[in-house]
């Protein structure tokens, strides 16, 4: 760990940099790639809606063994059931002991009657879950409402915390970014949609956000003042902060992961199907493109928006102009900070505001500290 | 900002840290007490310690019934009145510790827990007939009631009979002259409705719940106990055109006005010119009618008026209240809004237990894994993390079981994940503390300087990350349906926990732990050494004097 220690403060100090700002068209190609790929997937294969969007009823058998005799007994008992509504039931398997079955809309007393024709085929314990066929429908509309709200709030927050409506655009345009990659691997992978994938989905809104807060937030403080530097560009400064934010951003991610992909494993393995499961797996994938598009898109995206300002644009030439002058580096440069004189040219505010803490703390005799 | 703790300021985040430790041990004090005297105000005999749980997690049935659209405007009121007669149709069920309560806006939420009774919904969930009947005859409520056998025999017999034969004049003549009127054919029924009378005790159980409009009932007022025998409907309650409250003028008491519409009006006219000619002659007894709502009587007035326009006013012992239930009950029928079935859930406790069993398995993996990821990576500020997430941990759970008691929140599998995923927002809270705090000490500030200025920009990213967070859930709980919403709410619970813990504890356990020799002088494990934050040519006590050139570059352009 030592050594990722130190990988850390190289990062942050400059000597390792990983060019985000200026390969934007690098991460921007790969993001569209991902994003058309979905697209493709949203046409080709569309999703697998759940029973929820459908309307229906649900039965969940507990058996002794959910083997494929269980899943046949199981049909059969539907079929014996003697309501004609229930033909063609879906049965599978979830998990080691329990049978899932689902059936069209049925009324309570049908579905009452087939629940003790599977208890008569051995079913030890039968649940059941009559859905309308509004309710799916009810649950999108709302969380296309809470999108909506959530979007218009989330422009306002950020506009005003960091008083840049160009961070607003970019950080909603992450977002769009990684609701539609967790929408393509779930329309890839088949995976059931329910009512817990849309809560999953909504909850990616504020994770991805957070993290791009996260990221501006240093972003902001490195760029502060921005136009008094003749050395570096606004570009380079979010570039740096990108850098800085690096370690945070994959030890949170490997920390937010962690216990999804617990969800995601306990809610597939021991479950097999259920809330835990369609929940974990949008999260997962979500935060996973939450943490890319924080850096690889919000920042590249908010920088450029704001290069075009005349301003920040002057600035810019002023500094590549100046360091031509000196004749040191090359505006495409991929490290440019690394080889940066390293001599700071002003008198920063921190560097007075620590000056009288130094000399006194320095003369101070060892070991009292 | 920046300034190095003044002696001032140096006791501070102890006494931080106490007033912490000393509020935790407030509110696990507050559950023992409630737990010693059982006054919550959800006490169900259950133990405070354990957290309520949802019927996904105990087993039990949950029924959503959604409003139609097509009944009008769904409002506030109108929920909170359906929700209020739902709950007393669970009861009539014989269901007990059933909860009904109003969600979305257009949703009343039936749960059972620990009981399958999906079976219940469509006697729960349907808009009662409000019907007007005729009187025929009354009784007291009896002693006994009559038994099962000849019950269902006496049943029988009237329901063999065909009613719907007879014209209103009939009706009419049964009531003013005496049930002998009809012609001989329904003599049996008669007689049978007489004996089913005779036995019939009035309660609410007992109200009969076929309330066929064609059919003769028997029936009573569960709030005289009188019990009747009532024709065949004359009014349907759909040609009820409106009913209030009011008190006329210079009268002081309240009344029920009705008004009638088509059908209904020239049969009203009809009904009261016969029955107030009773009342004239002297027999209030053969002058009343009944308005029977759900199969109960809700009102058996005489007449005394004959009305042609189909307006009328039912005067009683009403007071401001029971006036304007009545007048609802005229105009909505029982329910103000017509009820669809939206979900019935019914949970097997095997299913049940599973669930929980796996909702808790995954926390602790989760955490496990979490707490060996922060080892790993932050050595002895990992302890520190893992502090912080053990009180997080002890204080969310003291939440859960305070809001329990208080507001009956009950946790459930969504519940369960939520906060398992806050344990990475929570855990991340810690990370840019840390991070910030070494990359100060990257930048040549000492170590316990770099908390005190680490933590001033900490402050700023966790309090905007959070923020989001708590929005989201915010939105998430307003705009989510049904369970999901334990789901937002546990997310949204340990966020404000998060800003919580990070602030009254890691915080002032880090500026603590600064001047301790371990991590103050960066020993090798404490995960503040220099080698492992990659610094070299000091010692992370010491200030450092620019002389890394790494150093350099990130103070310039000015960090505020």
């Amino acid at each position: 760990m030592g050594r990722v220690s130190s990988f850390g403060q190289h990062l942050y100090s400059g000597q390792v940099s990983f060019d985000f700002v200026g390969r934007r068209k690098l991460w921007y190609s790969i993001s569209v790639v991902i994003i058309v790929l979905c697209a493709v997937a949203f046409v080709v294969r569309g999703f697998n809606m759940g029973i929820e969007f459908k309307g229906g009823v649900e039965f969940t058998a507990q058996v002794q063994k959910a083997s494929s005799q269980a899943v046949d007994d199981m049909t059969q008992a539907v079929e014996d059931a003697g309501v004609p509504e229930a033909g063609d039931p879906i049965v599978n398997t979830s998990g080691s002991d329990t049978v899932r079955i689902q059936t069209r809309a049925l009324t309570q007393d049908q579905a009452t009657q087939i629940e003790q024709s599977l208890t008569k085929a051995g079913a030890s314990e039968v649940s059941q879950n009559l859905i309308g066929p509004s309710w799916g429908k009810q649950v999108a509309t709302k969380a296309l409402t809470g999108l909506i709200v959530f979007v218009v709030l989330v422009i306002l927050f950020i506009w005003a915390y960091f008083r840049e409506w160009k961070m607003s655009v970019a950080a909603v345009v992450a977002l769009a970014h990684d609701l539609l990659i967790t929408a393509g691997v779930y329309a890839w992978s088949g995976f059931e949609v329910t009512p817990a994938t849309v809560t999953g989905l909504l909850t990616i809104l504020g994770y991805s956000l957070y993290d791009t807060v996260v990221v501006f937030d240093k972003v902001r403080e490195n760029t502060k003042g921005i136009q008094r530097s003749s050395t570096r560009t606004y570009a380079e400064r979010a570039n740096l902060a990108v850098n800085q934010t690096l370690v945070r951003s994959i030890n949170t991610s490997i920390t937010a992961l962690l216990p999804v992909a617990a969800l995601l494993i306990v809610g597939a393995a021991v479950l097999g199907t259920g809330p835990l499961k369609d929940l974990a797996l949008a999260l997962f994938v979500g935060m996973a493109a939450g943490t890319y598009s924080s850096i690889c898109i919000a920042t590249p995206l908010s920088t450029q928006l704001v290069e075009r300002d005349p301003a920040i644009k002057a600035h810019t030439k002023r500094v590549m102009k100046k360091r031509e002058e000196s004749g040191g580096v090359v505006t495409d440069d991929p490290e440019p900070l690394a080889v940066a004189p390293a001599r700071p040219v002003g008198v920063s505010k921190a560097a007075k505001r620590n000056q009288p803490t130094r000399t006194t703390r320095s003369r101070r005799p060892k070991g009292k500290a | 900002m920046a300034a190095p703790p003044s002696r001032r300021n140096l006791p501070r985040p102890r006494r931080t840290l106490i007033i912490f430790l000393v509020g935790m041990a407030a509110v696990y004090a507050l559950l023992a007490v409630l737990g010693v005297t059982g006054k919550g105000e959800h006490d169900d005999g259950q133990s405070v310690w354990k957290p309520r749980l949802g019927l996904d997690l105990q087993g039990g049935t949950r029924i959503t019934l959604e409003a139609k659209a097509t009944s009008g405007d769904v409002t506030p009121d109108k929920l909170k009145q359906a929700r209020s007669i739902i709950d007393q149709r669970v009861n009539a069920t014989g269901v007990t510790e059933a909860e009904v309560s109003t969600q979305g806006g257009n949703q009343v939420i039936i749960e059972i827990p620990g009981q399958k009774k999906g079976n219940i919904v469509d006697q729960v969930g349907r808009t009662a007939q409000l019907r007007f009947r005729l009187l025929w005859a009354s009784a007291q409520s009896a002693q006994q009631p009559i038994a099962a056998e000849e019950k269902t025999k006496q049943e029988a017999i009237v329901d063999k009979v065909d009613w719907s034969k007879l014209s209103l004049d009939q009706l009419l003549a049964a009531e003013t002259q005496g049930t002998q009127s009809l012609p001989k054919e329904y003599a049996e029924g008669v007689a049978a409705l007489q004996e089913l009378a005779k036995g019939f005790v009035c309660d609410k159980k007992s109200l009969p719940t076929d309330d066929v409009s064609k059919k003769p009932l028997v029936t009573c007022d569960t709030k005289t106990g009188e019990v009747f025998v009532l024709s065949p409907t004359v009014i349907e309650g759909t040609d009820v055109k409106s009913a209030a409250a009011v008190v006329p003028q210079n009268q002081v008491s309240w009344v029920v006005s009705l008004q009638l519409k088509g059908e209904g009006k020239k049969t009203f006219d009809k009904v009261t010119d016969a029955l107030f000619k009773q009342e004239q002659a002297g027999s209030d007894q053969t002058s009343r009618f009944a308005i029977v709502l759900d199969g109960e009587v809700l009102s058996a007035p005489t007449t005394n008026g004959h009305f042609t326009d189909g307006s009328s006013q039912i005067s009683g012992n009403f007071t401001a209240t029971t006036a304007r239930d009545l007048a609802n009950q005229l105009k909505y029928g029982a329910l103000p809004l017509t009820f669809g079935v939206n979900g019935v859930s019914v949970e097997g406790p095997t299913l049940a237990g599973t669930q929980l069993d796996a909702g808790l398995y995954a926390g602790a993996v989760g955490l496990v894994l979490v707490v060996i990821y922060l080892l790993l990576y932050y050595r002895g500020l990992g302890l520190v993390a893992i502090g912080s997430l053990i009180a997080a941990a002890g204080l969310t759970y003291a939440m859960v079981l305070l809001l329990g008691q208080g507001l009956g929140f009950t946790l459930t599998l969504p519940g369960i994940a939520g906060l398992i995923v806050a344990i990475g927002i929570t855990a991340d809270s810690f990370i840019v503390f840390f991070e910030r705090l070494r990359d100060e000490v990257r930048d040549g500030k000492s170590l316990r300087l770099a908390v005190e200025s680490g933590w001033e920009r900490a402050r700023g990213t966790i309090l905007a990350a959070d923020a989001v967070s708590i929005m989201a859930a915010l939105i998430l709980y307003i705009f989510a349906i049904g369970v999901v919403r334990g789901f937002a709410f546990a997310l949204g619970l340990s966020t404000l926990i998060d800003v919580v813990v990070v602030f009254l504890f890691t915080k002032p356990l880090v500026s603590l732990l600064a001047r301790t020799k371990f991590f103050g002088q960066g020993h090798k494990l404490s995960g503040l050494d220099a080698k492992h934050l990659g610094i070299s040519g000091r010692k992370v006590d010491q200030i450092g004097r620019g002389t890394a050139p790494a150093a350099r570059p990130a103070t310039e352009g000015g960090t505020v």
